[in-house]
C-alpha cells in the first residue's frame, strides 16, 4: 500500500512529465549539462546544501543532546517549538530575516548579510534545526545508557564515551535526519530566491525558471532528470551507510535524567539557549510586527482578522480552520503510509524493502514543479483524475511528509532487539499484534515526530500544490498571508503578520497535543 | 500485515471515490470522461455567442445546468455571492479554482491542453498571451459586450480571449522619503540624485519585474540595454518578487529605498488599507514608467460546455462583475461603461499614454531579452 | 516415540543456507518432565529450541505435541512459552504490563490479568514490583520478571534458552535451584537449554548433549554421567581425563582415582597404576580436591582426606570398573 501510494502519486506523474519533456527534445539533456551556467548552478546547489546540512548539525546537536538526555521543565515544549519555523511561509520568514539584518546593520559593510549565501545558510538552519532535534533526539532518548557507562568505567572521558559508545549507535538516526536536511536544502526554492538575491540560482529555481517563466518543458525535464539522478545517488549512499551502521541495541522508554547540579543546569541552558536565540529572533520580530498597528502597540491586527478582509475570499478564521483540516488529513495520510512503509522497509522482503526505502524518500528531493506539473498531466483520467479534487492537496503534501515519518521511524524499529518481537510472538501475539504491541509502541514516539512534520509541512504549504487548482473556499493560512502581502497597505501587512503568529501558535498547540496523545508520552513532556 | 494492507486498499479506494465525486457530482464527472469530442466539434464553429443568446438553450451536452470550473490565478478575488445572480439567470453553476500565479497557471494549462482542468480561464495577461494562443489553449468566443471595451485592450483579433481588466505596472515612490523632487520620467531614475533609491523585481521571477523591463524596451527600443546599464550604475537593486521589493527594500516595509516597481493602483490600496486611516496616499506614481497589463479570459479548448463557458465570459464583462473588480483586485474594469469607486477616482490613476508591446513581439524576444538583462544587471 | 504423550521431535533438520544448524535430531520429552539440552555454543541447541517454539521453520522433520503436528502452527498459536537468553523484556512497558502481556494477547479480562500478575510476581519473589520500569531492574529481578511473563499464559511447554546466561556467576546457583523448584512445583514440561552442564544437571530429569547439530546422547543425568558413550560428550559433561586402558578409551572421573604414596612393594608401570606429581590441592569442605599430573602430561583429579603438598611424588590407582567406556 505505501508502494501503491508512491507509485500513483509520485513515480507515475514524474515519469510522465519527464517522458513528455524528453520526447520534445531528447538531446536537451546533453546540451543542458554541458553549459557553464548549469555547472555553476549544480555546484552552488550542492555546496550550499552540504554547508547548510553541516551547519544545521552543528547548531542542532547541543540542543538535541539536552532534549534527549536531560529532564527539565519545558523539555517537551522545546521539541514542539523548534517545529514552528517549518510552518512559516518563506516570504514572512524572509521578511523577518531582512528586518533582523537591518536592525543589526548587517545590510551593508564588512558583515553584510543581505543577499549573501550566509543568510541563505542561516535561513536553512532556521528551517531545519527541528529535523535534527526531533528525529535524532527521539532516537537518542531511547538509547540504553549501559554502553556509555561501560566506556566511562573503562576510563573514557565524557567526550570519548560519546564518541565511541553513543555516536556509533546514534549514527543511523543522525544520517537519516541529515539526509532529509540535505534533500530539503538541495531543493530549496523560496529561501534561495528571496534571501539569496537574484544572482543565486539552485537547480530548483532553474527548473522553475525554465518550466514556468520560459515555458520550456524540455529543458526543465532535462534539469529534473539531473536533479533526480543526483538525489537517487545520494539517497542510495545514505541508505547503504545507514544499513551498515544499524544494529539492534535495544530501546529504552526514556533515558533522560534530571539536572542535579548547577553546572548541569547551566549546560542545558547553554545548549538550548544559544541555538534557541537564532530560532527565536526572527519569530520574535514577527510577533513584534504583529502587535504594531499604526505606529502603536495594539491587538488591532488580530481583532481585524475576525471579519473577512476584502482581498481574501474567506475570513482568516476560516483559513485557519482550513489549514488545520488539510494539515490533519495530510498528517494522517503520512502517518499511515509512512508507518506501514517503515514496517515494510524494516521487515519486508529485501528487494521490496530497498526499493521502497529509496522511493519513499525521493519526493523530498524532487522539484515541486516537476511533481506539480506531473500530477496535472498524468492523473487526468477516470478515477485518478484528482486534479480538481481537494484530496490532491493533502495527498501531495503527505507525499512530502512520508519521508519524515519513515526516516524517524526506521532507525528506531531497526534498534528493536528481534528477541523482543519473538518474545511477544511466543506469548501469543499474532504477527499483526506484534507490530502493534512492539513496533508501534516503541516506534510510536518517532511516528508522532514524523507525523508532526507532515502536519507542519501541510500548514506551511508545499510548492507542488500551488500548481493544482483549488477552490477558494479552501483558502489556507499561507495562501491568505500571500494574498494579504500581495496588496499594498499597512493594514493588510499587519494582519498578515498576525495571521502568521496565529499559525505558529495553532501549530504549536496541535503538535503538542499530538505528542501528548501518543502512547507513553508522559515522560517526554 | 496482510489485514492492514487490505484495509488500507479499501480506505484508499473509498477516498479516491470520494475525491472523484466531490468535485462536481457523479453525472458530470462521467460526462467529462466520456465525451472528449464534444468540445472539438463546437470549436469548429467560428462564433458560438449567437447560439448563447437564444433563450432556454441547452449547453451542448446532456446536462441542462452544467457546473463550470473557472481557473484563475491566486490573486483573483471577488465579493461574496458575485456568481449567484449569474447562476440564477442561466442556471449555470460556477466553481472557481486558483492555480498559482499567472505564469504557473498558463504553463499548467499548456501541459493539460485538450484535457483541461477547467472550462474557462481568467488571468492570462499580455506578457503570456502569445504563448497561450500559440498553444491553442482557447476556443473562439465573441462577447456581445466587447463593444464596450476600448479597442486598445483587444489584442486578439480572432476573439480567442476577451479582455476583462487592465492596470498599469509603474514605478511608485514614497513621497516623504524622496531625496529630491518627485520623479517624472524614466530618465529621473538614472539621475545621480536618486542613486541607490530604486528597487525593482527580477523579470525572470516576477510579473511586475518583467513588465518594467518591457516598459524600458517599449520606451528606449534598442537603447534599453544602455538604460539598464545606467540603472545599475545608479545603484538599482533587484529582488525576486514584489513582496520582498515592496515590503523588504522599499520604505513601506521599513526598507530604505524610496522607489519601487509596483502598480498604478497601489496608492489607492495604501489609502484603503491604511493604518491609521489617511486622507491621501503616502505614495505617488511615476506615470512615464507605466506598462499596461491587460488580463484576459478565454474558453479553454476541450471543455465539455463551450456554450455555457461563453456565457460566463459574457458575465465577466457585464456591469455586475466589472464593478466588483477594482476594490477586490486593484485593477481597472475593461468594460468602459463601468462606474469606478471613489477611491479609484480620487487616487487611482492610469497613465494617459501607457507603454505597451505586441504580445507576439514579447513572446518572440522573451528569452533573448531576459538573458541579456541577466548579463547586464546580474553580471 | 509417537505415543502422543508430551513433545516428540522426529528427525528435525534445520539448515541456514549451507550450514546445518540442527542435524536430524530425534527427541521425546514426557509431559511433566524437564529436559536439559546442553552443548557448547553454536552446537544447535538454541536453534532446536527456536524450531520447537516456531521461530524457525525446520527444513525437514516433524515436531509433535501430544500427538498433534505443530509444524504448520504459527508461533503465537502454539501455546509454547519461551524464556529468552537476554530476557527480551519490553522495556517500553512496566513490569506488570510485561508479565500480563500473554494474558492480554489471549484476551483475558483486565481484572483477571491484574490478579494473575500479582500472583506470579509474588511467586517469583517480586511482590509489589508491578509499576516498576524495566530499566530499573537488576539482572536477577529481570530474570524473574521474564520467568513470570513466560509462565503467565500457562504454556503447555516451557522453553528456557540459557535463562541464567546474563547473570553473574554468584547468583546463578541460587536462582537455578529456585527455578528448578518452581518448575517441579508447577509440574511444568520444559526444555532447558544451557552451555553449563552443572546447571542443566541440577534442573533436568533428562539431559541431551548436542554437538555440531547432532544430538549425541540422551538420558537421565546419572545415566549420561555414568555412560557418556562418546569422548565429545564425556568432555563436555566434565570428564577432564580420558585415557586408554586395555585398548579402550575411558573417561576417568575423580571418584575412580585413588591417590597413594609411592613406596616399595607396589609395582610401577602397571596398567592401572601411574606415577604422578601433585600440582594443586584445594580445600573443598570435607575433603581436598587434588590435581596431579603424570610424566606424559595427563592430569587427573582425585579426592584426598588430607592436604597434600604440591610437588609431592605419588601414585594414582585407577579403578577401571568406575570408568565409563567410550565408543570412539
Amino acid at each position: 500500500m505505501p508502494a501503491v501510494f508512491v507509485a500513483v502519486l509520485f513515480i507515475y506523474p514524474v515519469v510522465t512529465l519527464l517522458a513528455r519533456g524528453l520526447t520534445v527534445d531528447a538531446g536537451r539533456l546533453g546540451e543542458v549539462i554541458t553549459t557553464g551556467r548549469f555547472q555553476r548552478v549544480m555546484w552552488f546547489t550542492t555546496w550550499q546544501a552540504l554547508a547548510s546540512t553541516a551547519l544545521t548539525a552543528v547548531v542542532a546537536m547541543p540542543m538535541t543532546w539536552a532534549v534527549a538526555n536531560r529532564r527539565f521543565g519545558g523539555r517537551g515544549l522545546v521539541r514542539v517549538l523548534v517545529t514552528i519555523p517549518f510552518v512559516l511561509p518563506t516570504v514572512v520568514v524572509a521578511g523577518a530575516f531582512t528586518a533582523l539584518v537591518d536592525r543589526f546593520g548587517l545590510d551593508s559593510g564588512a558583515f553584510r548579510l543581505r543577499h549573501t549565501v550566509w543568510i541563505v545558510l542561516l535561513a536553512h538552519v532556521f528551517f531545519n534545526v527541528a529535523v535534527v532535534v526531533r528525529t535524532v533526539g527521539g532516537h537518542w532518548s531511547q538509547l540504553p545508557r549501559a554502553p556509555e557507562e561501560a566506556a566511562r568505567v573503562l576510563g573514557a572521558g565524557q567526550w570519548q564515551a560519546f564518541r565511541h559508545a553513543t555516536l556509533p549507535r546514534l549514527a543511523p538516526a543522525i544520517l537519516s535526519a541529515l539526509s532529509i536536511v540535505f534533500l530539503f536544502t538541495f531543493t530549496s526554492f523560496a529561501v534561495v530566491l528571496i534571501l539569496g538575491g537574484p544572482r543565486r540560482a539552485t537547480i530548483e529555481t532553474e527548473i522553475y525558471r525554465w518550466a514556468v517563466t520560459r515555458g520550456d518543458i524540455a529543458t526543465a525535464a532535462a534539469l529534473s532528470v539531473v536533479q533526480i539522478a543526483a538525489v537517487v545517488a545520494l539517497v542510495l549512499a545514505n541508505i547503504a551507510l545507514t544499513r551498515r551502521l544499524a544494529s539492534g541495541t535495544g530501546t529504552l522508554d526514556d533515558r533522560a535524567v534530571a539536572c542535579t547540579t548547577g553546572r548541569a543546569r547551566a549546560a542545558v541552558a547553554t545548549a538550548i539557549g544559544v541555538p534557541g536565540v537564532l530560532l527565536a529572533l526572527p519569530v520574535l520580530v514577527l510577533v513584534e510586527r504583529s502587535f504594531r498597528s499604526g505606529g502603536n502597540w495594539s491587538v488591532a491586527n488580530y481583532s481585524g482578522l475576525r471579519e473577512r478582509v476584502r482581498v481574501l475570499p474567506l475570513s482568516a478564521v476560516d483559513a485557519v480552520i482550513n489549514s488545520l483540516l488539510f494539515g490533519v488529513v495530510a498528517a494522517a495520510i503520512a502517518m499511515i503510509v509512512g508507518g506501514l512503509g517503515s514496517i515494510v522497509v524494516v521487515h519486508g522482503r529485501r528487494s521490496l524493502s530497498r526499493v521502497l526505502d529509496v522511493a519513499l524518500l525521493l519526493p523530498l528531493g524532487t522539484s515541486a514543479v516537476t511533481l506539480g506539473f506531473g500530477i496535472l498531466i498524468s492523473l487526468d483520467r477516470g478515477i485518478l483524475d484528482l486534479r480538481s479534487s481537494w484530496w490532491i492537496v493533502p495527498l501531495t503534501q503527505a507525499l512530502i511528509g512520508v519521508p519524515f515519518v519513515v526516516r524517524a521511524v526506521v532507525p528506531v524499529l531497526r534498534a528493536i532487539d528481534p528477541a523482543t518481537r519473538e518474545a511477544a510472538a511466543t506469548l501469543g501475539a499474532s504477527p499483526m499484534r506484534v507490530r502493534r504491541e512492539i513496533d508501534l509502541r516503541v516506534g510510536g514516539r518517532a511516528l508522532v515526530t514524523g507525523t508532526g512534520f507532515a502536519f507542519a509541512i501541510s500548514l506551511g504549504e508545499f510548492g507542488a500544490t500551488s500548481f493544482v487548482g483549488r477552490d477558494p473556499d479552501h483558502l489556507t493560512v499561507p495562501l491568505a498571508i500571500a494574498r494579504l502581502l500581495g496588496t499594498p497597505g499597512e493594514l493588510l501587512r499587519g494582519q498578515a503578520m498576525a495571521l502568521a503568529v496565529i499559525l505558529m501558535v495553532v501549530t504549536a498547540i496541535v503538535v503538542l497535543a499530538g505528542e501528548r496523545l501518543q502512547p507513553g508520552a508522559g515522560s517526554v513532556l | 500485515m496482510r489485514i492492514t494492507t487490505r484495509f488500507f486498499y479499501a480506505l484508499f479506494a473509498v477516498s479516491l471515490c470520494a475525491a472523484a465525486c466531490s468535485s462536481d457530482g457523479g453525472a458530470d464527472a462521467d460526462a467529462r470522461t466520456n465525451g472528449d469530442t464534444a468540445g472539438e466539434v463546437v470549436l469548429a464553429e467560428p462564433d458560438v455567442s449567437e447560439a448563447a443568446d437564444a433563450p432556454n438553450q441547452t449547453f451542448g451536452d446532456a446536462t441542462d445546468c452544467p457546473t463550470l470550473t473557472l481557473a484563475t490565478h491566486d490573486s483573483f478575488a471577488y465579493s461574496d455571492g458575485l456568481f449567484e445572480s449569474f447562476t440564477e439567470a442561466t442556471c449555470i453553476e460556477v466553481e472557481q479554482v486558483a492555480a498559482g500565479d499567472a505564469g504557473q497557471m498558463v504553463s499548467a494549462a499548456i501541459l493539460t491542453q485538450g484535457n483541461p482542468t477547467a472550462d474557462v480561464m481568467f488571468g492570462v495577461d499580455n506578457a503570456f498571451l502569445q504563448r497561450a494562443l500559440d498553444a491553442d489553449l482557447f476556443s473562439r468566443h465573441r462577447s456581445p459586450l466587447l463593444d464596450t471595451v476600448d479597442s486598445a485592450l483587444q489584442l486578439d483579433d480572432q476573439n480567442r480571449v476577451t479582455p476583462i481588466d487592465f492596470g498599469d505596472v509603474c514605478v511608485n515612490y514614497w513621497i516623504d522619503a524622496l531625496p529630491g523632487d518627485a520623479p517624472t520620467s524614466l530618465d529621473d531614475l538614472i539621475d545621480p540624485v536618486n542613486a541607490d533609491q530604486f528597487v525593482t523585481e527580477n523579470p525572470e521571477t516576477s510579473s511586475p519585474g518583467f513588465a518594467f523591463l518591457l516598459a524600458t524596451i517599449a520606451r528606449y527600443g534598442d537603447g534599453w540595454e544602455d538604460y539598464w546599464q545606467a540603472l545599475v550604475d545608479n545603484g538599482v537593486t533587484v529582488t525576486a518578487g514584489w513582496e520582498d521589493a515592496y515590503y523588504g527594500e522599499f520604505v513601506a516595509g521599513g526598507g530604505e529605498r524610496s522607489m519601487v516597481t509596483s502598480y498604478a493602483s497601489s496608492p489607492p490600496a495604501e489609502v484603503l488599507f491604511a493604518n491609521p486611516p489617511v486622507d491621501s496616499p503616502p505614495t505617488g506614481v511615476l506615470f512615464d514608467s507605466c506598462f499596461r497589463q491587460i488580463e484576459f479570459a478565454g474558453v479553454l479548448t476541450g471543455t465539455e460546455h463551450p456554450l455555457a463557458a461563453g456565457e460566463l465570459i459574457d458575465f465577466m464583462l457585464s456591469a455586475e462583475f466589472q464593478q466588483d473588480i477594482p476594490l477586490n483586485m486593484f485593477v481597472y474594469p475593461a468594460n468602459g461603461d463601468t462606474e469606478l469607486p471613489q477611491t479609484f477616482v480620487d487616487f487611482g490613476a492610469l497613465a494617459d499614454e501607457p507603454l505597451i508591446l505586441d504580445p507576439a513581439v514579447i513572446e518572440a524576444n522573451r528569452e533573448a531579452w531576459t538573458d541579456r538583462w541577466v548579463e547586464i544587471v546580474l553580471g | 516415540m509417537s505415543t502422543g504423550d508430551g513433545l516428540a521431535i522426529n528427525e528435525v533438520t534445520v539448515r541456514f543456507g549451507d550450514t546445518v544448524a540442527v542435524d536430524s535430531v530425534t527427541l521425546s520429552i514426557a509431559t511433566g518432565s524437564i529436559c536439559a539440552l546442553v552443548g557448547p555454543s553454536g552446537c544447535g541447541k538454541s536453534t532446536l529450541l527456536r524450531a520447537v517454539a516456531g521461530l524457525v521453520t525446520p527444513t525437514s522433520g516433524q515436531i509433535q505435541w501430544q500427538g498433534n503436528d505443530l509444524t504448520a502452527v504459527a508461533v503465537h498459536r502454539r501455546g509454547i512459552g519461551l524464556m529468552f537468553q537476554q530476557h527480551a523484556l519490553f522495556s517500553h512497558r512496566d513490569v506488570a504490563a510485561n508479565v500480563g502481556f500473554g494474558l492480554r494477547m489471549s484476551g483475558s479480562d483486565r481484572r483477571v490479568i491484574d490478579q494473575r500478575v500479582s500472583e506470579l510476581l509474588a511467586m517469583v519473589g517480586l511482590a509489589g514490583f508491578e509499576a516498576r520500569s524495566i530499566d530499573t531492574l537488576s539482572g536477577g529481578e529481570a530474570q524473574r520478571v521474564a520467568l513470570a511473563r513466560t509462565l503467565a499464559p500457562e504454556p503447555a511447554l516451557l522453553l528456557l534458552d540459557e535463562p541464567l546466561a546474563s547473570l553473574d556467576r554468584a547468583r546463578r546457583g541460587e536462582l537455578n535451584a529456585e527455578l528448578a523448584r518452581l518448575l517441579r512445583e508447577l509440574g511444568q514440561t520444559a526444555i532447558y537449554v544451557s552451555h553449563d552442564q552443572v546447571e542443566a544437571f541440577a534442573v533436568a530429569d533428562q539431559v541431551g548433549v548436542m554437538h555440531a547439530g547432532k544430538l549425541l546422547r540422551v538420558g537421565t543425568p546419572a545415566e549420561v554421567w555414568a555412560d557418556p558413550q562418546s569422548e565429545v560428550v564425556a568432555r563436555f559433561i566434565g570428564h577432564e581425563t580420558i585415557i586408554e586402558v586395555a585398548g579402550c578409551r575411558v573417561a576417568v572421573p575423580a571418584k575412580a582415582v585413588k591417590l597413594m604414596p609411592r613406596g616399595p612393594g607396589l609395582g610401577v608401570g602397571s596398567e592401572t597404576k601411574i606415577d604422578v606429581v601433585v600440582r594443586q590441592s584445594v580445600f573443598a569442605g570435607d575433603r581436598f580436591e587434588v590435581q596431579v599430573a603424570s610424566a606424559d602430561g595427563m592430569t587427573y583429579r582425585c579426592y584426598s582426606d588430607d592436604d597434600v603438598e604440591i610437588g609431592t611424588e605419588c601414585l594414582v590407582v585407577i579403578d577401571p570398573a568406575a570408568c565409563p567406556r567410550l565408543n570412539d
